[in-house]
C-alpha cells in the first residue's frame, strides 16, 4: 500500500490525474461494453416504439396546444369521441362514443358514449366530462388558442369571444330586447379607430384622457370588451357613445343597464346564458347542436381539440380556466387514451405506457411509446441508422437520396394533406394585376423544383385544396412560358420591359426557403425577363411582416387539421389572421357561406369547388407544390400505414422481434 | 483576498444588473412579440388573454419594475416558449447535464491540450513541436458543427456501445465532450507552449538546471507552475462558455442542456428565458473569473503582495 503511494507520489500531479481518468474512463466502458443489444433490439423485447418527435412539446393540456408534435403525444394519451382508422382516410372508429347519428340536415349529432370507458384513475366517462371539456376550451379567459375549432358548436363563437351583447339579447331566452333591432350596435369594437397613442394610459389610467381620447378608446374596444367605469360614462351622458340610429334611447339605455349589471356582479361566467351547442339527454348520451348542417363532424371529433379532459382532476388544481395549472405533469395527469404518460424528462424524452384502465386495451399491442425531442434532422437520421429509434420525425433532402441508397427499405415517402404556396401583397404594385399575378405562376416549373430540389416525392399543385378521394381540385394551375409571357405582355410588361426590379420575396431563414426562393427568382429571370430580390428574415419579423401587409411575396405553407376543403378555404375570407394578402372577394365569402348552410355532402363539395375557382382564378396565393412526409420507418414496426393527415392511432401499432 | 472576494462579487452584481437591464429592453426592441411565433395566426381576443397572463400588456416600464423585484425574490418568470414551466425550472432541469459536458470538455481540454503544450515547449522548433503546434491550430480551425457528425460518423456507427446521440448511457458523455474539449485543448496548448517558453528562458530555472536539479521536477515544480498562468486564465471564461453556449453541440448530440435554450429564447422572443438565462450566465461568468483571480493568486505569490 505504502510502495503504491509512494510510486504516485514521484509521479508529477499531470500524470497522476492521467491515470487517474484512464482508469476511470475503462471503468465506464467495461460498464457500458456490457450493452450487447441495441436500442431497437431492447425496444423491441420490451414492446416500446422509440419515435423521434421533432422538438420539445409546448404542452400537452389538448386545450391549449395547436402544434403536430404536441398533437403526436396527445392521440396516444387521450382518447375523443371517434378514432382515427388505421388505414383508411376519411374513416371514424369508435372511441369514447359506442355510436353516433345526425339528424336530417346534419345539425344535429347525437353520440351514444360506451359503458366501459374509464378515466386512468378508474372514474367513468360520461358527457358532463365532454360538457365541461368544450365548455373548457372555449372560456374566454382560458386563451385557447385553437378554441376556433368548436366554433361548430352553435353558439360557441359568441362564447368564446365573450360576445355579451349576443349573449344577453338573442341566446338568452329572457332577452328584453330583440336582437334584429340592435345587432347594429358596437359591440365587438372597431379596430380602425387609430388609439396606439394612448392604448398604455389607457388601459391604466382612464380618467387621465382628455374626452376626446375616451370617446375614441370606447368606441375602438366597443361595448363587450369596455369596464364598469368606461359603461357608466356612456350612461352618464359624458361620453359620446357612436349608437346607430335605429336603435332608440330607451333600448340603449337598457342595452348599458344590462352590461353594467354583469359587470357589477363581477363578470361571472356567461356558459349557462349562452346555451352553446352541447348538452346530456342522459349521463351517456351527448347531444351536439351546430350553427349550420355539418356532415362531417365525427371527422373533426378526431382533432384533440375536441377531446375530454378530466374535470375531476382539472378542478383538483385549479378552476375551469386557468391555465397551465399543472394537471398534465407526471403523477397529476388523468387521461383516457391507449396510453399514459408515464415519464417525461424536460428536453429528453416522454414516455407513455398501456393504459391498463382503457376500454379496448385488449387491441392495444404496444406496451409503450418513448418520445425524443430530435431537433436536428440529421442527427436523427443518423440515430436511426444506427439503430437508435424505430421512427424519425423528418428526412432532410439530402437525406433522402442518401437513404435511398442505404436504407431503401426504410424510407417512406407518402402525401400529407399540407400545400406550399406564395403569399402575394395584391395591395402593392404590380401585384395587384391580376395578369401579373396569372404571370408569375404560369412561369414556375413546379415538377422540376420538385425533382430537383425537394426530392421528397411532391405533387405540383394544379389547385389549392390538395386532392383527396372525396374532393376534386380544379384543374387550372400548369406550367407554360408562352402563356406566361403573353400574360406579361397584356398587363403592359412586354419581356418583362418597365417591370419593377424592386420585387423582393420574403423567406425564413431556412435552408429549403432559400433555395426554393433562388429557383422561383431564376424562373421569373428566364421566362419573364424580371429581376426579383430575396430577404431574409428571421421567423418572428417575417410573421408580423406579413401580418402588417409590409412585403411582395412571402414563401408559406398550410397543413390541414381535417379532411375537408373548408381547412384550406376559410383562411381566405376578409379579415382572418391567416390570409394577410389583402385579397378578400365577396362573391368568394358568398360561396363559403352557401356551402356552410348545405346539408347535402355532395352538394356542398361541388359550392366550395366553386369557390376554390374563384379564388384560383384571382390568385392572390400561388400554389407550388402538396406536401408529402418523408421518414425512415424501422422494418419491425408493423400497423403504420401511408394516412393522409400523418395522425396514426398508436393503438393499432405493433412490434414484431427480430 | 478576502477584500478581493468581496470586491469582486459586488462588482459582479452590478454587471449583471446592467446586462439584464440591457437584455430587457434590448429583446423587446427586435420586431415581433412573444405570442406571435406560431405559423398560425392567433386570434386577437385570444392573444389578449394570454398577454394578460403574462402581464405582457403593461407599459413597459411597469414590466420592469415587476421583473427586477421578481428576480431580487429568486423569480425569474414564467417561459412563453414553454407554457406552464417557470425560467427557475428550465435552468435547474437543463443545468446538470450542461455542467457534465463542461467538465467533460475541459477535462478533455486540459488533458490534450497541456501535455501537448509542455512537449512541443520542451522539444522547441523539433518535429514534435512542429507537428503538435500544426495538430492544434486544426484542432482550433475545425468547428464543432463539422466535428461532431465526424465523430458521430467515424466513431459511433463504428461501436456499439457509443450512441450516436442521446444522453442515457455514462457513454453519452464521450463524444460532446471530444468536440467542446478539441477546440479548447487546441488554444490550450499553445497557451502553455508559450508560457513554458518564457519560464524555461528565465535565470532561475538555468541555475537550477546547473544546480543539478533533474529535469522533471523542474518541469513540474518550477517551470508550469508559472508557464500555467496564461492557461488558467483561459479556462475560466472557457468553462463557462462551454456550459451555456454549447448550442450546436448539444443539438448534434441530443444532449439536453442548457446552450440550446439560449438561442431558442432569441428566436421565439421567450423574454423571460432569455434574461433569466442572462443573469445566470452573468454570475456564471463573473464566478469563473473569480475563481480565476484565486487561481492565479495561488500560483503566483508576486500577486498576493500587489493585493
Amino acid at each position: 500500500m505504502t510502495a503504491t503511494l509512494k510510486v504516485f507520489r514521484q509521479r508529477p500531479p499531470a500524470m497522476r490525474s492521467i491515470t487517474f481518468t484512464l482508469l476511470l474512463l475503462s471503468g465506464l466502458l467495461t460498464l457500458t461494453s456490457c450493452q450487447d443489444e441495441t436500442p431497437i433490439e431492447r425496444a423491441n423485447r420490451e414492446g416500446i416504439l422509440l419515435i423521434g418527435n421533432g422538438d420539445e412539446p409546448k404542452g400537452i393540456d389538448p386545450h391549449l396546444v395547436s402544434g403536430v408534435i404536441e398533437g403526436n403525444i396527445i392521440r396516444a394519451i387521450f382518447e375523443g369521441l371517434c378514432v382515427d382508422h388505421p388505414e383508411k382516410n376519411a374513416e371514424c372508429l369508435p372511441g369514447v362514443a359506442e355510436s353516433w347519428e345526425s339528424n336530417e340536415d346534419f345539425t344535429q349529432w347525437t353520440f351514444n358514449l360506451r359503458t366501459n370507458a374509464l378515466w386512468s384513475d378508474g372514474v367513468p366517462i360520461t358527457a358532463e366530462d365532454f360538457i365541461f371539456s368544450y365548455h373548457r376550451i372555449l372560456s374566454p379567459n382560458l386563451g385557447a388558442k385553437y378554441a376556433e375549432m368548436l366554433y361548430y358548436l352553435s353558439n360557441a363563437k359568441e362564447y368564446n369571444q365573450d360576445h355579451k351583447g349576443y349573449i344577453f339579447f338573442k341566446a338568452d331566452p329572457k332577452s328584453p330586447l330583440d336582437w334584429q333591432l340592435i345587432k347594429d350596435c358596437n359591440f365587438t369594437g372597431n379596430d380602425k379607430i387609430d388609439i396606439s397613442s394612448f392604448k398604455d394610459t389607457a388601459k391604466n389610467d382612464f380618467s387621465s384622457l382628455s374626452s376626446e381620447q375616451k370617446q375614441l378608446y370606447v368606441n375602438h374596444k366597443g361595448l363587450n370588451r369596455i369596464s364598469l367605469k368606461q359603461l357608466k360614462t356612456i350612461q352618464d351622458g359624458s361620453i359620446k357613445f357612436d349608437w346607430p340610429t335605429s336603435v332608440t334611447a330607451a333600448e340603449r339605455e337598457v342595452i348599458i343597464a344590462r352590461l353594467m349589471q354583469h359587470a357589477e356582479a363581477g363578470s361571472p361566467d356567461l356558459w349557462d346564458l349562452a346555451h352553446v351547442g352541447v348538452t346530456a339527454k342522459t349521463p351517456l348520451t351527448l347531444v351536439i347542436n351546430l350553427r349550420g348542417p355539418i356532415p362531417f363532424l365525427p371527422e373533426i371529433t378526431k382533432h384533440y381539440t375536441w377531446f375530454p379532459v378530466p374535470k375531476h382532476t382539472i378542478l383538483k388544481f385549479g378552476t375551469i380556466d386557468t391555465p397551465n395549472t399543472g394537471w398534465t405533469r407526471v403523477g397529476n395527469i388523468v387521461s383516457n387514451g391507449a396510453f399514459v404518460l408515464n415519464s417525461w424528462r424536460f428536453n429528453h424524452h416522454i414516455e407513455a405506457l398501456k393504459n391498463p384502465n382503457y376500454w379496448d386495451s385488449s387491441t392495444v399491442k404496444l406496451n409503450g411509446i418513448r418520445y425524443l425531442p430530435v431537433k436536428n434532422a440529421y442527427t436523427e437520421a443518423r440515430m436511426f441508422y444506427d439503430s437508435q429509434l424505430h421512427k424519425t420525425y423528418t428526412l432532410p433532402p439530402e437525406m433522402i437520396i442518401h437513404s435511398r441508397k442505404v436504407r431503401p427499405e426504410a424510407l417512406r415517402q407518402e402525401p400529407y394533406v399540407g400545400v406550399y404556396f406564395l403569399r402575394l401583397n395584391t395591395t402593392r404594385k404590380p401585384l395587384e394585376n391580376q395578369k401579373v399575378r396569372l404571370a408569375l405562376s404560369a412561369a414556375i416549373d413546379r415538377r422540376l423544383i420538385i425533382d430537383n430540389l425537394l426530392q421528397g416525392g411532391q405533387t405540383p399543385a394544379h389547385g389549392l385544396v390538395p386532392q383527396t378521394e372525396e374532393y376534386t381540385t380544379p384543374k387550372v394551375i400548369h406550367f407554360d412560358a408562352t402563356e406566361a409571357q403573353k400574360l406579361m405582355a397584356e398587363a403592359g410588361f412586354p419581356n418583362g420591359e418597365g417591370f419593377t426590379t424592386d420585387l423582393k420575396i420574403l423567406t425564413t431563414p431556412k435552408e429549403t426557403s432559400i433555395r426554393m426562393a433562388e429557383a422561383l427568382q431564376a424562373m421569373w429571370k428566364q421566362h419573364l425577363g424580371i429581376n426579383v430580390r430575396i430577404e431574409q428574415r428571421e421567423w418572428g419579423t417575417f410573421l408580423t411582416a406579413q401580418q402588417e401587409l409590409d412585403y411582395d411575396i412571402a414563401v408559406g405553407g398550410w397543413i390541414g387539421d381535417f379532411l375537408d376543403p373548408t381547412t384550406f378555404l376559410d383562411m381566405w375570407s376578409k379579415g382572418n389572421g391567416n390570409n394577410n394578402t389583402g385579397w378578400s372577394s365577396t362573391e368568394f365569402e358568398e360561396k363559403l357561406n352557401l356551402a356552410e348552410q348545405n346539408a347535402d355532402p355532395s352538394e356542398r363539395l361541388e359550392i366550395l369547388k366553386e369557390a376554390e375557382a374563384i379564388i384560383l382564378n384571382e390568385r392572390p396565393i400561388l400554389p407550388l407544390y402538396w406536401y408529402t412526409t418523408s421518414y425512415l420507418l424501422h422494418p419491425s414496426v408493423k400497423g403504420w400505414n401511408p394516412l393522409l393527415l400523418d395522425n396514426h392511432p398508436f393503438k393499432f401499432v405493433e412490434l414484431e422481434s427480430n | 483576498m478576502f477584500r478581493l472576494i468581496i470586491s469582486r462579487v459586488l462588482q459582479a452584481f452590478a454587471v449583471v444588473f446592467f446586462l439584464f437591464t440591457l437584455t430587457f429592453f434590448a429583446i423587446r426592441a427586435i420586431p415581433g412579440d412573444p405570442l406571435s411565433t406560431d405559423d398560425k395566426s392567433m386570434p386577437e381576443h385570444v392573444k389578449e388573454k394570454i398577454e394578460e397572463y403574462y402581464g405582457l400588456d403593461k407599459p413597459l416600464i411597469v414590466q420592469y419594475g415587476r421583473y427586477v423585484k421578481n428576480v431580487l425574490m429568486g423569480d425569474l418568470g414564467l417561459s412563453t416558449s414553454k407554457p406552464g414551466r417557470t425560467v427557475n425550472e428550465i435552468i435547474v432541469q437543463s443545468l446538470p447535464a450542461s455542467l457534465l459536458v463542461g467538465i467533460g470538455g475541459i477535462t478533455v481540454a486540459v488533458l490534450l491540450g497541456i501535455p501537448m503544450g509542455v512537449i512541443a515547449a520542451l522539444r522547441k522548433n523539433s518535429w514534435i513541436d512542429y507537428s503538435s503546434m500544426a495538430v492544434a491550430m486544426i484542432g482550433i480551425c475545425i468547428p464543432t458543427f463539422v466535428l461532431g457528425p465526424l465523430l458521430q460518423l467515424w466513431v459511433a456507427s463504428k461501436t456499439d456501445w457509443i450512441n450516436v446521440a442521446g444522453w442515457d448511457t455514462a457513454a453519452d458523455i464521450l463524444l460532446p465532450s471530444l468536440t467542446l474539449g478539441v477546440g479548447s485543448a487546441a488554444y490550450l496548448a499553445r497557451l502553455t507552449r508559450g508560457g513554458m517558453l518564457e519560464i524555461l528562458s528565465q535565470d532561475y530555472i538555468r541555475t537550477a538546471k546547473a544546480k543539478g536539479v533533474p529535469m522533471l521536477p523542474i518541469i513540474v515544480k518550477h517551470t508550469l507552475r508559472g508557464a500555467m498562468m496564461p492557461a488558467v486564465t483561459f479556462l475560466g471564461p472557457a468553462f463557462a462558455a462551454i456550459i451555456s453556449g454549447s448550442f450546436i453541440v448539444e443539438t448534434i448530440f441530443q444532449v439536453p442542456g442548457m446552450g440550446q435554450h439560449f438561442v431558442n429564447a432569441v428566436t421565439s422572443k421567450d423574454y423571460a428565458l432569455l434574461q433569466g438565462l442572462v443573469i445566470f450566465y452573468g454570475f456564471l461568468m463573473a464566478g469563473a473569473n473569480l475563481l480565476v483571480d484565486i487561481a492565479l493568486l495561488l500560483l503566483n505569490p508576486r500577486l498576493r503582495d500587489a493585493t
